[in-house]
């Protein structure tokens, strides 16, 4: 699936990754690497611990134990020392959430533009420049909008750009939550469930969006899934997470063999009475 | 609003105070309208704008354009003190904390005797000057009053139409203020935290300078309010910042339609003299205005003008050879 001539450049590695609420043990010792220029897929059952690790790296939560590094822009980032809202710029991971939260009383474009707040901040001079109307404000805006065409434009959504955000169906929602994100210029992109409540053409379309966004932008994608075919058809790289543990990771080939990952999403009994081929077969639809 | 100010002195006197709840209405939409930040207890800045100067005109001789600036700047400062600890607050939780705020400030402001004057309040505050040229019948020796300088006949109308005329400049300059900032980056991040605090911090917006900045703004603007409330009644007392001056703020602003400047103005107008044509009714005055408001409540939840402006808009494809 990748090209085997380049060396893969570690993005994101998280290194003994544990998070406990009270007695409960949400993330259990977790430690794994997401490369540059690759889609990192996270599955697992539900309350497998999957959204827990996304909010650990952009900030949310505070991990109990284990580090988070990112590389980027040349140096290592602790991401567990850095306080949750400077981590979208300092670290450059941008993400999305599993019930879209998009600004719905603002149009499509402010959505697009307020991603994009702390360069025209500094180019406002916190708003001294901006209350003036200096060209230099002016101008950054100016890229703003541009940034955010050329989004719009890739996700389809430029004859809604005027729309506020909160009546636009629900896969343009999805779409737009992509874009926002992207806004920020991220060097790591997370997409918790991306392709939830989509339909199959939706979510083929959602493939190449992703697909065409790490060929333009070579930048990582780490994505929670439960719909198999966003997971297999564009992972390089799959981890599959049961009650907080990592109990596979590998190719998609690979972990789709696993017979550890079978038993997680099936159930050992049920495993068990089912005939070989049948198991199998189960085995890619069941979320 | 009597934009032939020398139609009567009543009219003007209205007008005044139309124009100072429109300003102090403009003033908590910042915080209330674009931030989604619910303030019950607004009239402190409102009592800490008209103290400030109060205080700077008796004890150091201050006069209004002078004390105008720091007004603002106390004011704002205490926007701020009360920004700080409210900063996890939302909703329900956030109003009650404002509305004790408020009443922390007036009750200070009623036992602190010894610097605030107490139930007495403070008196003998200067009226404004017409740059320099104070509106007097007769001035002491050596300064020339408005009427001299004119060559006018002396009238007590003038201050009271020149009050007017500060009042309404104020408003509109709060009201280009606003209106630019929000087309600017804090301006949109206010907004984006009323629609959502996790997806801005998701975004890189810091939250803590957003709200602080908000409260910040907001009680700027009623801190001036209250300046210009001091110099116009020449006395203040603790009475005039009650817990219904908040209330009717609040309701001027959700009146008019959250968020918008000219629904503000439409409700102020409302608010403020619909009570005044009630005369005639006496006694079932605040009746008939309880259901009034009802009645908008009823039938225009979102407010008189619920329409809200995009503060950009996608412009035609730029001319690319791509």
């Amino acid at each position: 699936m990748t090209e085997v001539a380049e060396p893969r450049v570690p993005l994101l590695a998280v290194e003994r990754l544990t998070m406990r609420f009270g007695g409960l043990i949400a993330v259990d010792d977790l430690s794994f690497t997401a490369y540059r220029g690759e889609v990192t897929a996270i599955i697992g059952p539900n309350g497998a611990g999957k959204t827990t690790v996304f909010n650990c790296l952009t900030g949310f939560y505070r991990p109990s134990a284990g580090q988070l590094a990112m590389h980027h822009d040349g140096e290592t980032l602790q991401l567990e020392r850095i306080a949750g809202f400077r981590i979208a710029r300092r670290a450059g991971i941008a993400r999305t959430f599993q019930n879209i939260r998009l600004f719905a009383g603002m149009t499509v474009l402010e959505n697009l533009i307020v991603a994009q707040h702390n360069p025209l901040m500094a180019a406002s001079l916190f708003s001294i420049a901006g209350l003036l109307g200096l060209p230099r404000y002016r101008a950054a805006e100016r890229e703003a909008i541009e940034r955010a065409r050329h989004w719009l434009n890739r996700t389809g959504l430029t004859d809604r750009a005027d729309w506020l955000a909160g009546a636009l169906p629900y896969g343009a929602q999805r779409r737009l939550e992509i874009a926002r994100a992207l806004c920020t210029g991220p060097a790591l992109l997370c997409l918790d469930e991306p392709a939830a409540g989509l339909n199959p053409r939706e979510s083929a379309e959602l493939n190449e969006l992703l697909l065409a966004i790490r060929a333009e932008k070579g930048i990582g994608i780490l994505l929670i899934e439960h719909d198999m075919s966003v997971v297999m058809g564009i992972s390089d790289h799959v981890i599959v997470l049961d009650y907080g543990r990592k109990i596979a990771d590998g190719t998609a080939a690979e972990v789709r063999a696993d017979p550890e990952v079978i038993k997680a999403y099936l159930g050992e009994e049920e495993l068990n009475s089912l005939p070989k081929e049948v198991a199998a077969d189960l085995e890619a639809p069941q979320t | 609003m009597p934009f032939l100010p020398f139609s009567s002195r009543y009219l003007v006197d209205l007008g005044t105070t139309v124009l100072i709840y429109v300003m102090l209405g403009w003033g908590l939409n910042v915080v209330v309208g674009l931030a989604g930040l619910l303030d019950l207890g607004y009239v402190a800045f409102y009592a800490v704008g008209a103290y400030t100067f109060g205080l700077l005109a008796s004890d150091l001789g201050f006069t209004f354009w002078e004390a105008l600036p720091f007004s603002g700047l106390v004011a704002a400062s205490f926007g701020v003190i009360l920004g700080f600890p409210v900063l996890r607050l939302r909703g329900d939780y956030l109003a009650i904390v404002t509305l004790g705020f408020g009443e922390i400030i007036r009750i200070v402001l009623l036992n602190w005797a010894p610097v605030t004057g107490g139930p007495n309040g403070i008196g003998g505050i200067p009226r404004p000057s017409f740059f320099g040229l104070p509106f007097a019948r007769s001035a002491p020796e050596g300064v020339t009053t408005f009427h001299q300088f004119f060559g006018v006949e002396f009238s007590p109308d003038q201050r009271v139409i020149f009050l007017y005329f500060v009042i309404l400049a104020m408003a509109l300059v709060t009201n280009l203020f606003t209106l630019r900032i929000r087309r600017l980056p804090v301006g949109r991040a206010w907004e984006a935290l009323r629609e959502d605090e996790i997806a801005c911090r998701a975004l890189g917006i810091n939250p803590t300078t957003a709200k602080l900045s908000a409260f910040a703004i907001g009680a700027m603007f009623g801190g001036f309010a209250g300046c210009f409330f001091a110099t116009r009644q020449g006395f203040i007392s603790p009475e005039s910042f009650t817990f219904i001056e908040s209330a009717t703020i609040l309701a001027i602003v959700v009146l008019g339609g959250m968020g918008s400047q000219m629904g503000v103005v439409l409700a102020a107008i409302l608010l403020v003299t619909l009570p005044e044509f009630g005369r005639a009714f006496a006694e079932f005055r605040m009746l008939i205005f309880g259901a009034a408001m009802i009645g908008v409540m009823v039938w225009r939840p979102q407010g008189l003008i619920a329409h809200r402006e995009p503060t950009l808009r996608l412009g035609p494809q730029p001319v690319s050879t791509r």
